[in-house]
């Protein structure tokens, strides 16, 4: 493996776009992930996260299409691969889990046939030696009895086992990178910590650089090195973990703080931000954050944010943020 | 599974003696009297002698109440005797074996070249969705369904039995005489399944697990193959069944215009005949057929189907 300082993956300035759709899901979204490094990309649901890990996959779906912008994977141009280099990129250098790990077993086919699939169409296993190789990788998931959940179907399984078998399936090829969907939101509470910690440690044991989409806090300051916010298909902070998280700059950033915390407010509700971003794509100019923002109004700023949308501004630790408040009034000549 | 499998065939019991009863009462409700018929038949001439009807009648055991002779055909049916048919004075039951192995025969032959071409098809169609593929079997499927056999199997017959000569114009006498019938009889079902292959297929396709398989790096080909195919094609086992109860006493018009012994041919000249044995005898039948046929295809449904079979259906 290539150790050099380069990133593993670099995306720049991505822009996938459904038609239809009059903007946009992901906007020029630019990020990098480096060797062995756990990126969390964070944001509300629909803010592109999934569609900006599938679009790593080229998988998007039906209609779905990269419409701008490039990504490196490796030293490889990821966008511009044939459908068969494509194929042996998949499962082979970059694997990824999903939200759902039951729906994401096909119903019709053993357990086993599915973890071996990476094995045989990458690794060259045969039959039998991808059916031993199996029952090592379920071993290492934490599966007890192996030998029988191997023959399982996906509705005998649990969440949590499920979930295992997509990690196992997932590192069977030996990838470089992995790219996690929340794979822990649909799980009972008590099995979320156990999964997590599974990635973890298989991660580190391979150097497994770990794209991990999460829309929970609490999980970004357990595993990630850094963090990505996501709004309305747009990174709108990034940074270290500590940093972003010890001292948000963005005042979306600082909203998903202090509604992760559950605490309630002076008159006892529990705090959420108020409006969706569901249409915020749709904002022709401004910071597409504006309408829910308490800051603009509170800095006076309010009409500059509605007129023009801010860019991703770096401080001096590299701790990038894309707001107006952050940046004081010098820049108002610029 | 097993309960219900046994709740299965109690019902099952019970929907036969229902229809056991219809296909007993039928033949007198529809008017007529088969004796004059069957007498009419015999001697050509419209003035039966009134003894000679009687005693027929006597003979036939028709004179009795209904409640007896339906008890009395219920149970020789039991036994597997169906009586005698009045117009040629064979066991109904051997003449309708006969010919139920010859529609089989030629519903299962017709139905394997449909499904054998409609599941690739479908598939293939539905992986491209708008694709020239797409387009053909579309165009393909209206044809098929629009076309009228009653005009393609003259059609069939003009141009390969007499004009060309390479399969013969009817009958039942080789298996190159099924080939003609069996392809005719074939495309309707075949526009059928190929919708419902589609259909399923698009469903499939979109399907999270497919996603998942594709991102551990199988071609498309490949995952269509291992995890798109088996869902998909659930469906088709069902309408397989379906139009195997429907063809088995529903070729007529094939089975009469290819001259061929089968249960559709049987039945229609029973109906011209009045021979109520026969009628009797063949409806039972054909019901009982098209009952055991779904519920092997439901057994099979589940058999390919390994969340219904362990009762975790969504």
């Amino acid at each position: 493996m290539n150790k050099t300082n380069e990133p593993l993956l670099v995306i720049e300035d991505l822009t996938v776009a459904f038609p239809g759709q009059p903007t946009p899901v992901i906007d020029g979204l630019s990020l990098t992930l480096n060797r062995g490094e756990v990126l969390a990309l964070v944001g509300e649901s629909g803010s592109g996260k999934s569609m900006t890990a599938l679009s790593l996959m080229r998988l998007l779906p039906a209609g779905g299409e990269i419409t701008g912008g490039r990504i490196r994977f490796d030293g490889e141009d990821v966008l511009s691969l044939s459908d068969r280099q494509m194929n042996r990129m998949r499962g082979g250098r970059m694997a990824m889990l999903f939200q759902q790990p039951q729906a994401m077993l096909d119903p019709t086919s053993r357990v086993n046939a599915q973890i071996a699939e990476p094995l045989r169409v990458h690794r060259g296993f045969g039959r039998r030696a991808a059916m031993e190789r199996v029952l090592d990788l379920l071993r290492e998931v934490g599966i007890a009895d192996p030998a029988v959940r191997a023959r399982c179907f996906s509705h005998e399984l649990s969440g949590g086992m499920a979930q295992r078998v997509m990690i196992a399936a997932a590192l069977s090829g030996d990838p470089q990178m992995l790219i996690a969907d929340e794979p822990t939101t649909a799980l009972d509470v008590t099995v979320q910590a156990q999964i997590l910690r599974l990635i973890d440690e298989q991660r580190r044991k391979r150097d497994l650089a770990t794209l991990l989409i999460t829309h929970d806090l609490a999980v970004v300051s357990a595993l990630a090195d850094r963090v990505a916010v996501m709004y309305a298909g747009r990174i709108v902070e990034e940074g270290p973990a500590k940093a972003v998280l010890e001292s948000p700059q963005h005042p979306y950033t600082q909203a998903l703080m202090r509604c992760s915390l559950l605490v309630p407010d002076q008159s006892g509700q529990l705090l959420s931000i108020p409006g969706s971003g569901t249409h915020a794509r749709e904002l022709t100019c401004g910071c597409r954050f504006h309408p829910r923002c308490s800051a603009a109004s509170q800095h006076g700023i309010a009409s500059r944010c509605m007129r023009s949308e801010p860019a991703l501004k770096p401080d001096a630790d590299g701790h990038e943020t894309r707001c107006w408040a952050v940046e004081p009034e010098k820049e108002s000549a610029a | 599974m097993w309960t219900r499998l046994l709740q299965r065939l109690l019902i099952l019991g019970l929907m036969l003696l229902g229809v056991s009863l219809l296909a007993f009462l039928v033949p007198y409700v529809s008017g007529g009297d088969p004796v004059r018929t069957i007498l009419m038949s015999r001697v050509r001439d419209l003035d039966v002698d009134p003894a000679a009807v009687e005693a027929m009648r006597i003979h036939l055991g028709l004179d009795r109440p209904l409640a007896v002779q339906y008890g009395a055909w219920l149970w020789q049916a039991l036994q597997g005797d169906l009586g005698y048919s009045f117009a040629s004075g064979r066991p109904v039951a051997s003449e309708i074996g006969h010919a139920l192995g010859v529609s089989i025969t030629l519903a299962l032959t017709a139905l394997g070249i449909a499904a054998a071409v409609a599941i690739p098809l479908g598939t293939l169609a539905a992986t491209r969705p708008g694709g020239t593929v797409d387009s053909a079997t579309t165009l393909m499927v209206q044809t098929f369904v629009a076309t009228p056999e009653y005009w393609l199997a003259p059609m069939g017959i003009l141009v390969f039995a007499l004009h060309l000569g390479w399969l013969p114009s009817a009958g039942w006498t080789s298996w190159t005489a099924l080939v003609l019938p069996a392809t005719v009889l074939s495309l309707r079902p075949m526009a059928y399944f190929t919708q419902v292959t589609r259909a399923a297929m698009m469903d499939v396709l979109q399907a999270p697990y497919i996603t998942a398989a594709r991102s551990r790096g199988l071609s498309m080909r490949q995952t269509v193959m291992r995890h798109g195919l088996r869902n998909g094609s659930l469906p088709v086992v069902t309408f397989f069944a379906l139009w195997l109860a429907g063809l088995l006493g529903g070729s007529v018009v094939i089975e009469v215009i290819f001259a061929i012994p089968g249960m559709g041919r049987l039945l229609y000249e029973a109906v011209i005949n009045r021979d109520v044995p026969m009628l009797q005898g063949g409806f039972v039948s054909i019901v009982a057929l098209s009952i055991l046929i779904n519920t092997i295809a439901d057994m099979l449904y589940v058999a390919l189907n390994p969340a219904v079979r362990s009762g975790h259906a969504h």
